[in-house]
Formats: C-alpha cells, sequence, structure tokens
C-alpha cells in the first residue's frame, strides 16, 4: 500500500436516462477530494438524506458506473483501475451466505481478481481483526447482521484495499448492534491503513469516525459544505460529548439553511 | 451484486458461483409459504367435492359423528405432518442460505 494515496473527485455529474430523450440529473458538480499521508488513514463521511444519490456517488467512486461529466483521479497511481483500490460494501453485505467465515474468505482470495494478502496467517489476523477469532468455521446462517458485516469487512480487506467505500451498512441495525460493530469498525480503523468512505445519513456515526464530514443535497445531490472534526475530541465515546453537541447543531444548521434537514437522522 | 463486483469477482464467478445459490436459497422460501397454501386449498376442495382424499374423510367422519375415526385419521395426519416436515427441514437446512434475522 503506498504512502500516499489522494482521491480527487473534479466536477462529477450523472444524469440518469429515464425514457426516450429524458434524463434526470442526480449528481451536479461534486467535487471531492481525500487525502491520506504517512501510512495515517482517513476516514471521511458524505451526510445526505435518503434518496439524494450517496450510493450512486459511491459506485462511479468504485468505477461500477460512469460519470456523465467529470473525472474522478487517484494519485499516486491513477493508471491503475479503479476496481483495483476500492471496495464497496452496501447494506446488502458482500459475504455468501452458505460458506464459513474462514472459507468466505479463502473464495475472495481464490475468485478475486485483486492481488490481496493469502497467506494463512495473513488470513487469520483479519479474522483476529474482526473480531471473529473462534469463529472461523462458523456460517453466517441464524447469525447477527453485525456477524455479517465483520464478514463482509473481511472479505474486503483479505484484497488489500485503498478504500473501503460503506454506504449505509448499519441502516438496519438495532441501536445495540450498532454500537458492536462501531468498535470493530473504529478498531479496524486503528489497526489498518485503508481509507474509508461512509455514506450515511446518520449524523452521529459520522462524526464518531469521520476526519471531514460532507454535506450534501438531494435534487439534484450536491456537496454544499463540508467540516472537518478534531478526531481527539470526537470519537472519545460514543455519547453525545459537548464537541458532539456543538458539531450536530453546527450540522443541523447548515442543513436548514438548504431544507434538508427533516430527513437526517441525530439518533444512534 | 455491486458489491460482489467491486471485491473482483468477475461476471462469469457471479454468473455461475454465486447468483444460482442465492436464487435456490431465495426459492425455497417462497416454497415453504406455497406449501402451506396449496395443502389448505387442496384440503377445502376436498372437503367441499366429497369424493377423494384426506378432505373426503373429514366429511364423512363429520357426517357419521365417529369418533374413532376422527382420532385414527388425527393420529395418522400427525404422523404424516411429522415426518414430511422432518424430510422438508432436512432439505431446507441445506439449501436455504437466508439469514434468520432478516
Amino acid at each position: 500500500m503506498s504512502e500516499f494515496i489522494q482521491l480527487k473527485i473534479k466536477g462529477v455529474s450523472y444524469f440518469l436516462p429515464l425514457g426516450t430523450g429524458v434524463t434526470k440529473s442526480v449528481l451536479e458538480n461534486i467535487n471531492i477530494d481525500i487525502k491520506s499521508q504517512g501510512g495515517q488513514n482517513s476516514f471521511t463521511s458524505i451526510i445526505a438524506p435518503f434518496g439524494s444519490g450517496k450510493s450512486i456517488l459511491l459506485k462511479l467512486i468504485c468505477g461500477l458506473i460512469s460519470p456523465t461529466a467529470g473525472q474522478i483521479e487517484f494519485f499516486p497511481d491513477s493508471s491503475v483501475s479503479q476496481q483495483n483500490k476500492v471496495i464497496l460494501i452496501n447494506e446488502f453485505q458482500n459475504h455468501l451466505p452458505w460458506l464459513s467465515v474462514k472459507k468466505n474468505i479463502e473464495f475472495t482470495i481464490e475468485h478475486s481478481s485483486h492481488d490481496g494478502k493469502k497467506s494463512k496467517s495473513e488470513i487469520q489476523n483479519i479474522i483476529d481483526l474482526v473480531g471473529l477469532n473462534g469463529y472461523e468455521d462458523h456460517s453466517p446462517k441464524s447469525k447477527s447482521k453485525g456477524f455479517i458485516f465483520r464478514i463482509s469487512i473481511a472479505n474486503a480487506l483479505i484484497t488489500n484495499p485503498d478504500f473501503i467505500l460503506l454506504d449505509e451498512p448499519f441502516r438496519n441495525f438495532s441501536s445495540l448492534l450498532r454500537s458492536e460493530v462501531y468498535n470493530v469498525l473504529y478498531n479496524i480503523r486503528s489497526n489498518t491503513t485503508v481509507n474509508f468512505i461512509l455514506a450515511t445519513s446518520n449524523i452521529l456515526e459520522a462524526i464518531y469516525f469521520s476526519d471531514i464530514i460532507f454535506m450534501m443535497q438531494k435534487n439534484p445531490g450536491r456537496i454544499f459544505d463540508s467540516i472537518k472534526l478534531d478526531r481527539s475530541k470526537a470519537s472519545v465515546s460514543l455519547e453525545i460529548t459537548n464537541y458532539t453537541s456543538e458539531v450536530i447543531k453546527e450540522i443541523q444548521n447548515r442543513f436548514a439553511e438548504k431544507n434538508n434537514l427533516e430527513i437526517i437522522n441525530f439518533s444512534l | 451484486m455491486d458489491s460482489m463486483k467491486s471485491l473482483g469477482f468477475s461476471k462469469s464467478v457471479i454468473q455461475k458461483k454465486i447468483i444460482p445459490k442465492l436464487l435456490i436459497s431465495s426459492q425455497i422460501n417462497y416454497l415453504k409459504y406455497y406449501q402451506f397454501v396449496l395443502w389448505t386449498i387442496l384440503i377445502i376442495y376436498e372437503i367441499l367435492i366429497g369424493r377423494e382424499g384426506i378432505g373426503f374423510m373429514i366429511n364423512k367422519i363429520v357426517a357419521y359423528r365417529d369418533l374413532s375415526a376422527a382420532i385414527a385419521l388425527l393420529l395418522i395426519l400427525g404422523f404424516m405432518i411429522l415426518l414430511l416436515n422432518r424430510i422438508y427441514c432436512a432439505i431446507i437446512n441445506n439449501f436455504n442460505y437466508q439469514n434468520d434475522h432478516e
């Protein structure tokens, strides 16, 4: 993995064809610049109301679809295909439900086109990191969504990605389960150099993890503001601290100006 | 399938090794529902027509008010449901990968 990684989204727009000659502007002039240096990873969140085009933006970053206008570039190695660097984890998660934890990871190693980690010790390290030590032979069936999320993250990490994109992966999680997987994600964030981009409508989870939060409005989807966070204050705990409530107020005010406030979720 | 593609799985791996397994699983869940609906319709039909099957037997038991036949039928039905359910569950557990929490 490179010491210096940068993702530049320059003037990206996306029009969705609705019918003959009719298009809908989903994303308009998106500009995002994400840098990580010296082995330090970054965690970026995009907060937006439901239906504002967050998922489409992540698919564009991932290279699954192409923008109608603008450019998405990776540095220092922009010649490499985007799909070699970016893994998407969405609400449905990227796991194979009929395989055990270990076999899920082995399946990914065997069939993925990415040059990932392959040795037994590396696999075990990742299983330990996501907290599935002792569950290697358990299958996701009848396990919680948190278990599935851990397998999905393990599958992503084994490909040695530069970026992991999280598309509202905790949308239908209970608050108890959320705090459990937040700890897992926080642990991964602290112990790897993978950069994360989280698309969410939950302000608290964005504040807890992020270095920077981009705010996005809908119809059309457009980044209208951003806020940098003080990591030492923001990720102290999952409880609402003075600093957290200040940031929430700030974000609320900025969304209120755009009349998008009612669809943002403030609860954990 | 977007997240599968982003993991670097080729189209053929997704089409041959992932989608069929997921499809079988979802079809089995439908089967569970249709099984119940079909059996209910069949027995109601047999009771109404009164010519054959379990419905016919229920029809006759009610007509003759035969308690011993009713008990015998209940025992036979109970045994059959238990046996078929065991076989059915064995099949389901082999092919159903849907998460119970979903």
